[in-house]
């Protein structure tokens, strides 16, 4: 599920596992900063955040690299990779007909 | 179904200080003057007052405790309310359901922000789950709907620049706004995207102000000898758990919104005279106007062209000049409107027969919807 929570909002257990995902998804939605309001983001400009829906159903946000912003549209299949990121490691995602 | 409580109450005073820049001046304070002007609106004296709900404000404003103290009020109900941007409704709901089973007589509803001049930086708001990935600026939300929408129902940026136009040429005309210089298509299209696809025209500028809405009896609305405006009904209904409710992109739990007030309230949205969206952000238009039923599902960017939705259209929108134009107050400065129109004060911006007002409220894009008629009752 996503957002995490400490319980199963179907059922309620409190009982939670990670699981294995395939990490292929769809772009939903996805818009572009054309203005930074974070300092971390000032070099990026312009950059552009996505909401993907994930193979499984979940929909999660992140951003789609390695492409062109003009190459980046609603329905466009990606996959995911692992991106380090100021010292964490982000999942992001690629258009999946690059992924080879 | 039995009579929807809230259609006990109605609106007894309303009150506006000047919005736009109060250097110097707290939230508070600006609350404060706001109950004054709302309460010589009604007519009634202060000991009248027996309940007091208050708008939580930026900066540890807006406490109900502190309020009712400067105020010198002792109230029988009452509290600070926080439901975002959807406050103002969940206050006024909250009022009607007070005053409507007899719990208390008259409630003052108030809020004031100095979030302008203090530099609340709205701008910088983070979203809890993509803030990793520089997702900041409330209008993140609405931006993602209105690029969902694009592709959906091929809606175009300058079909979008309709709503933007329309509010800022309503402004003009009304003398409570704070944005009033003329825009034109050409200035809105050459406006810089902040976030695209929405440009700096499409997001609401930050203000400062105060507004105090009074809520009591219908009996009570007839002592005062001018057109009384009473609830007539209220619906609401919340989606905290956004991510999973995939339609909620869209806002599509509005029609459940839509379809409580149409049942508790016994109008459709055929009988609505003009209509107020809360507009944080221009798509927020689009949005409303479809899952409160007046336009089909993808006709929304068609429908508010051609003058459709300004003041002398078949269905006047955000006529005050809305929150990009008018006030960023969070829905009360649309409630404010909707009930000068009704009383048929407004002058050359004056709706001919304004009976029936409806306001659209939010929190975020999706956490909380709520919505609302007013009605204008003779006699």
């Amino acid at each position: 599920m996503f957002p995490a929570s400490e319980l199963c909002t179907e059922c309620l257990s409190m009982n939670l596992e990670w699981s294995q995902l395939s990490g292929l998804g769809t772009v939903v939605s996805f818009i572009v900063y054309h203005r930074a309001w974070h300092p971390d983001f000032a070099n990026r400009l312009p950059y552009n955040v996505a909401v993907v829906e994930l193979e499984e159903g979940p929909q999660i946000i992140s951003t789609v690299i390695g492409c062109e912003p003009a190459d980046i549209s609603v329905g466009l299949p990606v996959t995911v990779v692992f991106e380090p990121d100021r010292g964490a490691i982000l999942p992001k995602f690629i258009p999946r007909s690059s992924h080879g | 179904m039995p009579e929807a409580i809230e259609r006990r109450a109605a609106i007894l005073g309303i009150g506006g200080t000047v919005q736009g820049e109060h250097p110097g001046r707290s939230g508070d304070s600006l609350a404060l003057e706001a109950f004054t002007l709302a309460l010589s609106d009604s007519g009634l004296p202060k000991s009248a007052i027996d309940g007091l709900l208050v708008q939580e404000s930026f900066g540890g404003q807006g406490r109900f405790m502190e309020i009712g103290r400067q105020l010198g009020i002792n109230p029988i109900v009452g509290s600070t309310i926080e439901a975002s941007g959807a406050t103002c409704a969940a206050l006024l709901q909250y009022a009607s359901l007070l005053v409507g089973s007899g719990m208390a007589n008259v409630v003052a509803c108030v809020y004031g922000t100095n979030q302008r001049t203090n530099r609340n930086r709205f701008g910088a708001s983070r979203d809890e789950f993509g803030d990793a990935y520089g997702m900041f600026n409330p209008g993140a939300l609405m931006a993602l709907s209105f690029r969902r929408r694009m592709a959906l129902y091929g809606e175009t940026e300058e079909q979008l620049a309709a709503i933007a136009l329309n509010q800022r040429a309503a402004a003009q005309l009304n003398p409570n706004a704070f944005m009033r210089t003329p825009l034109s298509f050409e200035k809105y299209m050459a406006a810089n995207y902040l976030i695209a696809p929405l440009r700096g025209y499409d997001f609401c500028q930050v203000t400062d102000g105060g507004f105090a809405i009074i809520v009591g009896s219908v009996e009570r609305a007839h002592e005062h000898g001018r057109p009384a405006v009473r609830v007539a009904g209220f619906g609401r209904q919340d989606c905290l758990r956004g991510w999973e409710d995939h339609e909620s992109l869209l806002q599509r739990h509005q029609q459940k919104v839509a379809a409580q007030l149409y049942a508790r309230s016994g109008y459709t949205n055929a009988d609505v005279d003009l209509l107020y969206i809360q507009d944080a952000y221009t798509p927020a238009v689009l949005n409303a106007l479809e899952n409160y039923g007046f336009c089909s599902e993808g006709e929304a960017a068609a429908f508010i062209q051609d003058g459709r939705i300004g003041i002398g259209g078949e269905l006047p929108v955000n006529i005050n000049g809305g929150q990009t134009s008018e006030t960023y107050m969070v829905g009360w400065g649309h409630t404010v409107d909707a009930v000068r129109q009704l009383r048929g004060e407004c002058g050359e911006r004056q709706v001919a027969d304004a009976r029936v007002a409806m306001c659209t409220y939010s929190g975020g894009l999706r956490d909380h919807a709520i919505a609302a008629i007013y009605e204008r009752i003779d006699g």
